[in-house]
């Protein structure tokens, strides 16, 4: 193999067809590996040119990462070290590339005068956040901390025969106590839940949302908070409301958190739990589900 | 009319590529999603000017760099990368060593882009 960096070396001068011959035998070397693990020990490639001269000669660093099949396997601690690199370029690799394109079809979307042409940069923009959302996924299952259940949504099974969106009686009026820290999601729970047909007051703290149900607990017919918020948890926060008025639907909203899982959400007394990055017609089917008394707990 | 090559293995992001680059005029765009597709129609008719991202999953930027400046010395290269195992103006920096006339780290927005080409076409 061109070098080992393990053992700090590299190799000064190359030409170009030396250059040329040397990173054929990498990726030949690579692709022999098992078809899971090639495309990600090709991305793990560690090409880098060093202290290229006035002679216009190369050297070049690689590493071989061949021998590591199982990213699994329970290496000793410097090597998982080199694992948590290697996964971390990946991953800041990945990114990246997802982010290109969102900010590209974006700014295309922004400046495009043809509603057609418009709205399909914004399905790129939505697609390239659904690239995100399954990279989280696959970052949140590395770090294997947290057990949630990472299955993409298949969002054809939720448009097919029943939708959401038309199912719920457009403006029939439900209202909604809407509670997240972050002022941005707050703000797009509520335009989703607007156009949902459904009345929402939205509280960006959780002690505000607790003085506001305390004011008129029969003001709301449901109330969607977030986990993580300072002061009051979500947890913290649905006790007190339920303390208030027991038969109060509630649905727990989340990132990714240690502290809760469905399970837990269960247990708690949540008629409904649902994971942040949301789309709408997630959000619908479970606010449908719960103000019409399904149960969604399988 | 200047021809412009697209490599990337990013279907998507391709796309992309293609649709600022005809916004802003460039209309003459071809597209190849790996370096060995990239090489084949380079050699079949020059472009004026190749954007190429660098890892890719079968012939990757970098070979395909050093093919194309090695029978092509006078050609005009872009390279892109979002980095890898290492960040992305390493690769940056050997794409530039191995003959990309530029470097783009991603992510890049369209003026990044535009100006580059531009630049490098000189239209």
């Amino acid at each position: 193999m061109i070098a080992d960096k393990k053992n700090g070396m590299s190799i000064p001068d190359r030409t170009h067809a030396e250059l040329v011959a040397e990173i054929m035998t990498l990726r030949k070397h690579l692709a022999e590996t098992e078809e899971d693990n090639r495309r990600l020990q090709q991305r793990c490639q560690d090409i880098k040119a060093i202290g290229a001269g006035e002679d216009e000669k190369y050297g070049l660093i690689a590493v071989d990462i061949t021998d590591q099949k199982d990213i699994k396997l329970q290496l000793p601690h410097s090597h998982k070290m080199e694992e948590v690199e290697a996964m971390a370029g990946v991953i800041a690799h990945d990114l990246n590339n997802i982010l290109s394109s969102m900010i590209g079809y974006t700014e295309l979307a922004m400046d495009e005068p043809d509603e057609k042409e418009r709205l399909y940069d914004l399905q790129q923009v939505m697609r390239s956040c659904d690239r995100a959302k399954s990279l989280v996924s696959r970052i949140i299952s590395l770090s294997g901390g947290v057990n949630v259940d990472m299955q993409p949504v298949d969002l054809s099974i939720l448009v097919m025969g029943t939708d959401p969106e038309q199912k719920t009686p457009g403006g029939s009026g439900e209202r909604i106590l809407l509670v997240d820290d972050d002022e941005m999601l707050v703000k797009l729970g509520r335009g989703m839940l607007m156009k949902l047909g459904y009345t929402v007051s939205e509280a960006a703290d959780s002690s505000l949302a607790l003085r506001m149900f305390m004011e008129n607990p029969e003001a709301y017919d449901l109330v969607i908070t977030d986990m993580t918020m300072p002061g009051m948890n979500g947890l913290e926060l649905a006790r007190e409301i339920r303390n208030i008025r027991t038969d109060i639907p509630t649905i727990l909203c989340t990132g990714y958190s240690e502290l809760v899982d469905e399970e837990k959400a269960k247990q708690e007394g949540f008629n409904c739990f649902i994971q942040k990055p949301l789309h709408i017609r997630e959000l619908a089917v479970a606010v449908r589900d719960v103000l019409a008394g399904q149960k969604t707990w399988k | 009319m200047a021809r412009i090559l697209l490599i990337d293995d990013d279907d998507q992001f391709r796309t992309l590529l293609r649709k600022m680059l005809e916004k802003a005029g460039y209309n003459d765009v071809e597209e190849a999603n790996d370096g060995r597709i990239g090489v084949k129609l380079f050699r079949q008719r020059p472009f004026d000017l190749v954007i190429t991202d660098i890892i890719m999953p079968d012939k990757e930027g970098i070979e395909t760099i050093i093919e194309l400046t090695e029978d092509y010395p006078q050609i005009k290269i872009i390279a892109m990368s979002g980095g890898g195992r290492i960040g992305p103006q390493d690769y940056l920096e050997t794409a530039r060593r191995l003959g990309a006339s530029r470097a783009l780290a991603k992510p890049f927005n369209y003026s990044d882009l535009v100006d580059t080409v531009r630049e490098l076409l000189g239209v």
